[in-house]
C-alpha cells in the first residue's frame, strides 16, 4: 500500500505543484505501481468532472430589492464614515472655544468670590467710597490708587534706586 | 452609483453562487454577497485592475465566507481534524473509484449531482476544493486564505477529492438502479 505522503505528492504531481525532480520519481512510481496508478487516475477524473462543472446557481431575489438593501447600507456606511470628521471638528471647537471659556469662567468666579471674602473680612470704606488700591506685583513696587468718585487713577512705582 | 448598480446586476448571481458554494445556506450567502458588495463599493479606489473586476469581487465574497465561517467555529481545529482523518481516514480506505457518471446525465443533471455531493463535504474539505477547483488557486494562496498550512491543503484537497469520487460513483450506481 503507498504511503499517505505519496498520496499527496501524487495529487501535488497532478495539480502541477511539484519540482521536475519529484515528477520524474513519480512518474516512474506510477509506470510499475498499479495501485499508484488508479488511484491517480480517480483524482484526475475527479478533478475533470468537477473542472467547469460548478452548478450555476441563480438569486432568488429581484434585482431591485438585491440592489436596494445594499445602497440603504452603503448610504449608512458613508454616513458613519463621514461621522468621525463631524466629531473631530466638534472636539477642535470644544477645545478651541469652550475650554477657555470655561476657565475665563472660573476666573471671573474666583475673582467675585475673593471680591465678597474681602468685603465680609474688610472694612467697606473702599467700595463705599468707590475707591481701591491694588498692588499688582510686588515685587516690582508698583501701588496703584483708583476712585470712582474722584475718577482718577495713580501708579506710584518704586524703580528700587537706593 | 448608477454605474455601481449595473455592476452589481451584471455580476450578483456569480457572487452569490460563490457564497452560496462555502456557506451552503441561501439567507447567509445573499447576506454575504451583499456585504461583498458594500465592501467592494468602499474600498473602489484599491481596485486597479490586476486582475478582473468579477475575479476581485470574488475574491471579497470569499474572503468574507471563510471569516464568518471562522467566527462559527465551523472549521474545526487544524489538530482534531488531521488526528481525525489520521487515525480514520474513511475516504482513504475507500477503493479507487472511476466517477465518470458524464456519458449518462445531462450536463446541468451533473452539475446539479456534483453540487449535491460537495454539499455533503465539510466545510474545511469543500473550501479546500472550491478554492482550488473552481478558483483556481494554488496550495499556498488556499493556505493563506485558510490560514493553515500547505500540507493541510493538500491532505484537505486529497480527503476532499476521495470523498467527491466516492459520492459521484455512488450516484452513478444509483442512476443505474
Amino acid at each position: 500500500m503507498i504511503t499517505h505522503e505519496t498520496e499527496l505528492k501524487l495529487q501535488a504531481f497532478l495539480d502541477g505543484e511539484i519540482t521536475a525532480r519529484e515528477a520524474a520519481v513519480l512518474k516512474e512510481l506510477l509506470g510499475h505501481d498499479p495501485e499508484a496508478r488508479s488511484l491517480f487516475e480517480e483524482m484526475k477524473s475527479t478533478r475533470m468532472l468537477l473542472v467547469g462543472n460548478e452548478l450555476d446557481v441563480k438569486l432568488s431575489e429581484t434585482r431591485e430589492f438585491y440592489w436596494s438593501k445594499i445602497r440603504r447600507q452603503i448610504e449608512v456606511e458613508d454616513r458613519r464614515l463621514s461621522a468621525p470628521v463631524a466629531r473631530e471638528l466638534m472636539t477642535s471647537w470644544w477645545v478651541r472655544f469652550l475650554v477657555p471659556t470655561a476657565l475665563l469662567t472660573a476666573l471671573v468666579v474666583l475673582v467675585v468670590v475673593s471680591i465678597r471674602t474681602r468685603e465680609g473680612s474688610s472694612p467697606q470704606w473702599a467700595w463705599e467710597e468707590g475707591h481701591e488700591i491694588e498692588t499688582p506685583l510686588e515685587e516690582t513696587s508698583s501701588f496703584s490708587f483708583r476712585s470712582e468718585a474722584a475718577a482718577m487713577t495713580v501708579v506710584w512705582v518704586d524703580s528700587h534706586h537706593e | 452609483m448608477q454605474a455601481f448598480e449595473e455592476l452589481v446586476a451584471r455580476h450578483r448571481d456569480k457572487i452569490y453562487a460563490r457564497a452560496f458554494s462555502m456557506m451552503r445556506n441561501e439567507e447567509e450567502a445573499i447576506d454575504l454577497s451583499q456585504e461583498a458588495w458594500i465592501k467592494s463599493w468602499q474600498r473602489l479606489k484599491q481596485f486597479h485592475g490586476e486582475a478582473s473586476f468579477v475575479t476581485w469581487m470574488t475574491r471579497i465574497v470569499i474572503n468574507l465566507c471563510l471569516d464568518q465561517l471562522r467566527r462559527q467555529k465551523r472549521f474545526r481545529a487544524e489538530s482534531i481534524e488531521q488526528l481525525d482523518e489520521e487515525s480514520g481516514g474513511v475516504e482513504r480506505q475507500m477503493p479507487v473509484v472511476t466517477p465518470n457518471p458524464t456519458e449518462r446525465l445531462e450536463r446541468n443533471e451533473l452539475r446539479q449531482r456534483i453540487d449535491k455531493a460537495l454539499g455533503q463535504l465539510s466545510y474545511e474539505h469543500r473550501t479546500a476544493l472550491v478554492l482550488h477547483e473552481f478558483e483556481d488557486l494554488e496550495y499556498k494562496e488556499i493556505a493563506k486564505r485558510m490560514e493553515c498550512s500547505i500540507g493541510t491543503v493538500m491532505s484537505r484537497l486529497f480527503y476532499a477529492r476521495r470523498k467527491m469520487a466516492g459520492l459521484l460513483a455512488g450516484l452513478k450506481r444509483e442512476e443505474l438502479r
